[in-house]
Formats: C-alpha cells, sequence, structure tokens
C-alpha cells in the first residue's frame, strides 16, 4: 500500500498515516521478506518511518528498531510507545551517510527500511546513491525498498481512457513525485550498485484505484477489460502488483545505465537474425539449408545455429566442420550453440535470449529457401509488425540409408497457404509454417515472448498467435520458402503420431478461446460474410432437412403399402396354396381307385339319403 | 589473388559461367560460394588446380578490369584464376560457354549458371562421381527447387544433364564439339548435348550428394514467370531437338500447339523456325536416335512429379 510517511521537509504539513499492520498487506510482505532473508540481528533503521507501522513485529522478530523521520508528531508517537525515534530530513543527500552513522552509533546495523518513501524523493538517482554510501559506511546491510507499482492494470486501463485520479492515498497519492515499474525500480537501483536479493511483492487484482468500478475499462465482463488485462498480463508478471517489495545488497557490481539512457535505438544492429534448428542428424540437409542462405541476396542477417542434442559431441564438432565448409563471407555470420534437453521449442528459446538483431526468422534445417527470403523479410520489417511470406509445400521422403540423397521429392509444389494472413482462418489452424515469419526484436521483449517448451509440436503456431494478438502481420506476398511435408523419416510432421498434432491443435484452439480475439479492421466484414454463409448454409441444411423428412415420410407410407400388398400377396399365396392343396387332395380322391369303385353309389346313396329327409 | 597451386599429375578444373546482364553483387556472391567449393576440392586433392572463366553476353561489360581484378584478389588460393571475356555479341549461351572453352587448359569442365551457388561440396562430389570412367557427365541436385526429372536412385542414370550445374570431361566436350551453338541458342542445348554424350556411350547421371542453389522463384499465383526470350528460345529449341532427333511427330505436334496458341512470342519462334527450314539452317536428323532421345509428355524425360 502507498502511502507517505512524513520524510522530507515541506513546508505544507504533511498528512500522516496511520496504517495498522497486518501480516496479509503490504507491512506484513515486508516484514515476511525479512523474515524469509533472515539478517543477522541488529538494528532495523526505517527510514522515513511515519507512525512506525511495522516497528513491533520486526521487534517480536529480535530486532532492535530506530524510527526515523522528520515529522515531529510522528516521532513524538514512536517515543510514547518506547520507540528509538530519530529526527532525519531525508533531503539533505550530502549528510545522509554521516547522520546515518551517527545514529547507527557503532551498533551493528542489520537492515535499512525504505517503505513508502522513494517515491515521495524528487531526485532518485541522487538519492539511492546516498543511501548506498550510507550502506558502506554501515557495513553494507540490506536495503529494502518498498514503493507502490505505477503500471498496476488498473491504471493503465483507465489511462487509456484519458482517466489519471489522483486520490490523497493510494497508487496515486496527490504527493507521489516519482513513479516507479518494476523494470525501472531494478534499473535505478542496479545504477547505484544494489543487486536485488529477493521479493515479496504485494498482489491487488482491484487496487484502489479500480473505481468507478463499472467503467468499461475496470468491469469484470467487459470485453475491453478482458482484453486489456490479457494485453497486460502479457507484457510482465506485474499487472496486479499494489506494491513491489524488494531487498537488494550493496554490492560492487559495476553501476549500470538506468533505463532512461537505454532508450536509443542501436542503430548498427543487425537487420535479420535467422535462428536455425537442426539435431545435426543429417548433414546433408543442413547443408543444403545453410547453401539456401549463404546464397541470399543480403548478407544482412546473421545466423544462430542451435544444435539440439543431448550429447555435444561428436555433433556439434561435424556441425561446426559443415559451417567452416561455406565462405568466411558467409560463415562468419553462423553462431554455432548447443543446446541439450526439452522439447522441440527448447533451442528456439535458448534463441531468443541472445538475439540482437531488429527482426528474428527461423528454420528448420530441413527447409529450403529462395534467394529472396531474407530480401522479403527485410524490405517489409518495420513498424513493428510481424512479416509473413508465402510458401511452397511438397512431399517429401526419406531415402534409404544407403542412399545419400538428404530427402526424395515425392510431390511438385503445392500453394496451400494463402499468401494474406487471415487471423480467423489461424484460428482453426495454421497457415504460417516456422519459416515463414519474422517477428521484429522489440515485441519478444516487450512481451517476453518465448516458445513454449511444454507443447510437443505446433509450437510455432502458438508463438505466431501470441505474438499476432499484439501486432500487425504484414505479408510480403512472395513465395520465398519451401515447407517440405514428410511422408516418412525424421521430421516433426512423421515422427509425432496425428493423434498428438490433432490433440495439441485442440489445446491450443482451446488456449486462443480463453484470450480475447481482436481483429484488425476490415474483419468485421469477412467475418459478416462467413456469418452470411453460415446461416445460408443452416437455411439450406433446414430446407434439406425438410426434403428428408418429407421423403422419409413418403417413404414410409410406400414401405408401408408395400408391407399390406405383400401381406396380400402372402394371403393370396397361401389360399393358392390352399386351393392347391385342396385340389390335389380331390385329384387324388377323385383318380382313386377305391373313389371310382364307392364313388358312384355313394353319390346315389347320398341322393337317396336327402329324398327320405325331405319326405 | 589465387596462388597456382598446380599439381601437375591431378586434373585441372575450368569453372566456366556465361553471363547475360546480371548484377556485379550476384558475380560476387556466386564467386564465394564457387571459391569455397573450389578449396573444398583442392583441400580433398581430388583436382589439382581451378580456374573460372566468366564470358558476357551483354551488350556493354558487366565488369571493368578493376572490377575483374577484385574478383581474382578476393578468391583464396583455390582459384588459381578468375578471367573474364567480354563478347562482341551475344552468343547465346551455348556459343559463350563453347568459346570460353576454346584453346583453354583444364581436364574437367564445369558448366555452370550466375544465378546459382554451389554448395561447399558440390563440386568434391561432381568430381567424386566422373571418376567413373562410363560416365560423361555428373549433373548437381538443384536447390531449393528439385529437377522433377527422373533419375535412378542408385546409379543417378538419367536421361540428360541441366546445363546449370554439370561437370563434362573435357575430351568428352571436344569429341561432341561442345554445345550445338549453331542450332541452339539458350534452351535444349543441354538436352542435345547430353544425348550426344549418350549417343557415344556416355552415361549422364544426377549426383543428389552435389547440391547447387539455382535462384528460381515462384510467383504468388503459383506460376513460373518465364520472360519472353526463353518462351522464345524454349519453342524454338524443342522445335530444333525435335528434328536433331528424328522425330517429325514431335515438331509436328508443337507446330500444332503453337499454332493453337495464344502466345506471339512462341508464333515468332515457330516463323524463326520456318524461315530456318527454309534456309536449310535446321540439324540433320542423327541416326538411330531413338536409343537415346526422348519425347514424354512435352519434357525430354520422365518426371517424378
Amino acid at each position: 500500500m502507498a502511502s507517505m510517511r512524513s520524510t522530507v521537509s515541506d513546508e505544507s504539513p504533511a498528512p500522516r498515516y496511520d496504517f495498522s499492520f497486518s501480516w496479509e498487506g503490504p507491512y506484513g510482505h515486508a516484514v515476511e521478506l525479512v523474515k524469509r532473508l533472515g539478517p543477522e540481528r541488529g538494528v532495523v533503521i526505517d527510514l522515513g518511518c511515519g507512525v512506525g507501522s511495522i516497528a513491533q513485529p520486526l521487534l517480536d522478530l529480535g530486532y532492535e528498531y530506530v524510527g526515523v523521520d522528520i515529522d515531529p508528531i510522528a516521532l513524538e508517537g514512536l517515543s510514547r510507545r518506547g520507540l528509538e525515534a530519530r529526527e532525519l530530513d531525508l533531503s539533505q543527500i550530502d549528510e545522509l551517510p554521516e547522520r546515518m552513522l551517527e545514529l547507527a552509533d557503532g551498533r551493528h546495523v542489520a537492515l535499512v527500511l525504505l517503505v513508502d518513501v522513494l517515491e515521495h524523493i524528487d531526485q532518485t538517482h541522487p538519492f539511492l546513491t546516498a543511501v548506498r554510501a550510507s550502506l558502506e559506511l554501515l557495513g553494507r546491510p540490506p536495503l529494502l525498498i518498498s514503493v507502490p507499482n505505477v503500471a498496476h492494470v488498473d491504471l493503465g486501463a483507465k489511462l487509456a481512457f484519458g482517466k489519471w485520479d489522483y486520490t490523497p492515498t493510494g497508487l496515486l497519492d496527490s504527493t507521489h513525485t516519482q513513479f516507479f515499474t518494476c523494470e525501472r525500480l531494478q534499473s535505478e537501483a542496479r545504477a547505484c550498485g544494489l543487486l536485488e536479493l529477493g521479493a515479496n511483492d504485494y498482489k491487488m487484482r482491484a487496487s484502489d484505484q479500480h473505481f468507478p468500478a463499472d467503467h468499461p475499462a475496470l468491469s469484470w465482463t467487459s470485453p475491453v477489460a478482458q482484453a486489456i488485462r490479457t494485453w497486460r498480463d502479457a507484457a510482465d508478471d506485474h499487472g496486479e502488483t499494489n506494491q513491489f517489495i524488494r531487498a537488494f545488497a550493496p554490492c560492487d557490481i559495476e553501476p549500470a545505465q538506468t533505463s532512461q539512457t537505454t532508450q536509443a535505438d542501436d542503430a548498427s544492429a543487425t537487420p535479420l537474425a535467422v535462428v536455425v534448428r537442426t539435431q545435426g542428424r543429417r548433414e546433408s540437409r543442413l547443408r543444403d539449408a545453410l547453401t539456401c542462405l549463404a546464397a541470399q541476396t543480403t548478407d544482412g542477417f546473421e545466423v544462430l545455429l542451435m544444435v539440439h542434442t543431448d550429447d555435444a559431441e561428436p555433433v556439434l564438432g561435424e556441425v561446426k566442420d559443415v559451417v567452416a565448409d561455406f565462405n568466411p563471407v558467409f560463415s562468419s555470420r553462423v553462431r554455432v550453440i548447443h543446446v541439450s534437453g526439452g522439447r522441440r521449442a527448447r533451442p528456439l528459446n535458448a534463441a531468443l535470449a541472445r538475439i540482437k538483431a531488429e527482426y528474428v526468422a527461423f528454420l528448420d534445417d530441413d527447409d529450403l529457401v529462395m534467394a529472396d527470403w531474407v530480401e522479403s523479410f527485410v524490405e517489409a520489417a518495420g513498424g513493428g509488425a510481424i512479416v509473413r511470406s508465402g510458401v511452397a509445400v511438397r512431399e517429401v521422403s526419406a531415402p534409404e540409408e544407403s542412399h545419400s540423397h538428404p530427402y526424395l521429392v515425392q510431390s511438385s509444389l503445392q500453394f496451400r497457404y494463402k499468401l494474406d494472413f487471415d487471423r480467423l482462418r489461424h484460428v482453426w489452424e495454421n497457415e504460417t509454417p516456422i519459416c515463414t515469419f519474422a517477428v521484429p526484436r522489440s515485441l519478444i521483449e516487450t512481451l517476453g515472448l518465448r516458445f513454449d517448451e511444454e507443447l510437443p509440436v505446433l509450437e510455432d503456431w502458438d508463438f505466431l498467435m501470441r505474438s499476432a494478438a499484439f501486432a500487425s502481420v504484414r505479408d510480403t506476398r512472395k513465395v520465398t520458402s519451401v515447407y517440405q511435408m514428410w511422408r516418412s523419416g525424421e521430421s516433426s510432421a512423421s515422427l509425432h503420431e496425428v493423434d498428438v498434432w490433432q490433440a495439441t491443435q485442440r489445446v491450443l484452439q482451446d488456449r486462443m478461446n480463453q484470450r480475447p480475439l481482436i481483429l484488425p479492421a476490415g474483419s468485421s466484414d469477412q467475418l459478416a460474410k462467413m456469418c452470411g454463409r453460415l446461416v445460408e448454409g443452416d437455411a439450406a441444411r433446414l430446407q434439406l432437412e425438410g426434403a428428408l423428412k418429407a421423403t422419409r415420410h413418403e417413404a414410409a407410407s410406400l414401405r408401408n403399402e408395400a408391407r399390406r400388398d405383400q401381406q396380400i400377396v402372402a394371403e393370396a399365396s397361401a389360399l393358392i396354396g390352399e386351393f392347391e392343396r385342396i385340389r390335389r387332395a380331390y385329384d387324388v380322391t377323385i383318380n382313386s381307385r377305391r373313389w371310382r369303385l364307392l364313388g358312384p353309389p355313394a353319390r346315389v346313396f347320398a341322393v337317396v339319403r336327402r329324398w327320405l329327409k325331405r319326405a | 589473388m589465387g596462388a597456382m597451386l598446380a599439381n601437375e599429375s591431378m586434373p585441372v578444373l575450368r569453372v566456366q559461367t556465361v553471363l547475360y546482364r546480371h548484377e556485379p553483387e550476384q558475380i560476387w556472391r556466386l564467386l564465394h560460394g564457387v571459391d569455397a567449393a573450389a578449396s573444398k576440392a583442392i583441400d580433398a586433392g581430388l583436382v589439382g588446380r581451378i580456374e573460372w572463366a566468366l564470358g558476357d553476353n551483354t551488350e556493354s561489360p558487366i565488369l571493368a578490369p578493376a572490377d575483374v581484378s577484385a574478383l581474382d584478389d578476393a578468391s583464396s588460393s583455390a582459384l588459381s584464376t578468375v578471367t573474364y571475356k567480354h563478347f562482341s555479341e551475344n552468343f547465346g549461351s551455348s556459343g559463350g560457354h563453347n568459346r570460353l572453352a576454346e584453346r583453354c587448359p583444364g581436364d574437367l569442365l564445369l558448366i555452370l549458371n550466375p544465378d546459382t551457388y554451389p554448395s561447399p561440396t558440390a563440386i568434391v562430389e561432381l568430381v567424386k562421381k566422373l571418376a567413373n570412367p562410363d560416365v560423361g557427365l555428373v549433373e548437381a541436385r538443384q536447390i531449393p527447387l528439385e529437377h522433377p526429372r527422373e533419375y535412378d536412385l542408385t546409379t543417378g542414370e538419367t536421361s540428360w544433364a541441366s546445363g546449370c550445374c554439370v561437370l563434362v570431361r573435357r575430351e568428352l566436350f571436344d569429341q561432341i564439339e561442345g554445345f550445338d551453338d549453331e542450332h541452339f541458342f539458350l534452351h535444349c542445348d543441354d538436352v542435345d548435348f547430353s544425348w550426344r554424350a549418350r549417343k557415344l556411350g556416355h552415361k549422364v547421371i544426377v549426383a543428389p550428394q552435389a547440391a547447387v542453389f539455382h535462384d528460381k522463384r515462384p510467383t504468388p499465383d503459383a506460376a513460373w514467370p518465364a520472360p519472353d526470350y526463353e518462351l522464345y528460345h524454349s519453342a524454338l529449341g524443342r522445335l530444333m531437338l525435335a528434328t536433331r532427333w528424328d522425330r517429325p511427330d514431335i515438331v509436328d505436334e508443337t507446330i500444332a500447339s503453337i499454332e493453337a496458341g495464344q502466345s506471339e512470342i512462341q508464333r515468332a519462334a515457330l516463323a524463326e523456325f520456318r524461315s530456318r527450314v527454309t534456309s536449310g539452317r535446321i540439324p540433320a536428323p542423327e541416326p538411330d536416335s531413338q536409343s537415346v532421345a526422348q519425347f514424354i509428355d512435352g519434357e525430354y524425360a520422365i518426371h517424378r512429379f
């Protein structure tokens, strides 16, 4: 929690803060950090202590406490609590080391605190330099700094909508004169010879600046707010950090430049770094890929050849030999780097950590590129845009071991991927193989972008989509590479079963679904057309379903009729059969010897009997 | 400048490249590729000396004498010399190579396109394959776009070798009097050259181990753009090739196809062919041509894809 604890002389009476201590709050986080670091028992000097909110827990830990402030009322309050209280004007930085030495009075100083102080100091660097000098005199005790985070997502979200609300206390306390991000705090500390020892930052999902809560930039259900939080989370881990609570050790490191002095662009940076990923299994494939690079129409690129193998030798030596065979004009621009462990993305991340060029592109050793691959990227680069080129696909297979072919081409070129980057289609599947895009280093650094090393496949798709969420994609509209689809052999496509690809595809689709999808202007029309086609498709489907239903109904009726007809036919057949049986029996009877002998008398007898009956 | 490292007992290799309106940057890039491949071959002890000869068909010389000196200076000791000759007229690819090969030293000739970049092991692998006395021509495998022509996966044997990057014994080159530059200017000269070599009993093979980058670029609409002069010479070359290799049916078929088509350029090629027929400037049919010549689906070999 940011406060202003009376620290410097001011003509106007400074407000005093009496924040009570809680282990869950920022003070508690500060004391937890002290416990974790466990400096040897001694005096804790609390510079700008105000009411001494963390005095008691420190005393409870066995430290002596010395509260230092310029506010006499605050000091009086400390004294009343039986705490040692000293008056000091922190704005008098020239006197600071000597005064600190005096108040230590020969005692061992365990720790110096700057809690809610630095943001009130007009000139950060001179002040921290003086504090650093004081620490030197005091035997180099650690320094604990607690400052509010001006890059909390609530502040950024509101600022995007033109709001910057000062408040009496909190992140935008109206008495703050300096504002800190994580990067700035670390940079300022390092510039004064302070090395970070540990951190126990205090986070608040909704800060004191989370007002009005129904503002579209803040509302939990607002797509804008969700997008802003997604973007903020991509930049670093401090979107919800309310207070940086860090411990530093004075050290002899070479003071580094502050962030303010490193903003100038490095005009001499190489335009493009090409990261080539190889396992060094087939020299001939690697040689092909490198030959394509050596033949580029421009030399304005460097190559990071990442050799991904657990055992460096003999593979690393063999790869270096392959590189050394090339002309020094090219080979001098190739850095061979060994990477072990991890999955497919490990070497890519190892390369990203080393990139100095303005852009970075990627190539697997079984991909081949045209002469203008680099030139096309470089020409289209700039403005922070991701650059994307077209690609031709062909099928290849691995030859038998006895053959020395690097691969056997099995198909002519196929142009299955669209030349224009289509964000919507990319939500479904990747149409941008790893050899077809280049990403600006600034984007990688800003977002801390890395490939996901957990993914067995499709790490390029994931990386591209996370990158493209923050940058435009500029198409060169040139086909500059050949992506080889393996029918068999050692490649990602053949080494990994189809179900692994499909499962990973679903995982990535699900991940994308959890993030807001930002689409550039023009996408609405595309979406409308897609929806139109879906609606038309639905209507056509309904119509077809209706027709199908009617047809089925008619078919059922016909079947019933047929069944009835069959029944009649069966019954008729049965009757005919019975008739035939009777007729055959009749014939047998009529033609029998017995009938021939007894039939006529029997008929006479029957006539006589009927006559007698009537009579 | 390359030093003379001649080992008299080992063959001398002459690399030949014919230029036409190419940029100096492209020549420099090619130098880097040729130089590295030459170094590897020299180090392997396969050849004693390697020269690089450039012939220029362009109207005005691409390279000034100082440029040639700079190229020569920049090359390593593996390339003993880099020479450049500006021709008085455009002799085409076949005529350029024939003129470069005249009265020059060398046991082996490497015909190399200017829009290429040999891999470092290309020359080594080509020379190794030519050690087989049955083999007359060895062609490199083109990357990134491999030629679809079929070849035997074990022996590498194929119908013909592309003139993009092909190694031939000097003796054989002389025996068949080089490329037929009287009848072929730009296209089909290599097919004709290969078939004449095969007719003499020499095998034509692909060496997949020898990769050469060939700067070919498809257009975004997946087409292969061919400039007018290529359309012209491929049509004319086909008619000449079918005439030479005694396939009047292919000649008729090609003429019918051109007449049915819409290409003015190809019609111009047909007119030129007819003019040559009238004036007798067509090749005489080769006897027993069927033993080597292949006209299959518009190509000169079975294609794998």
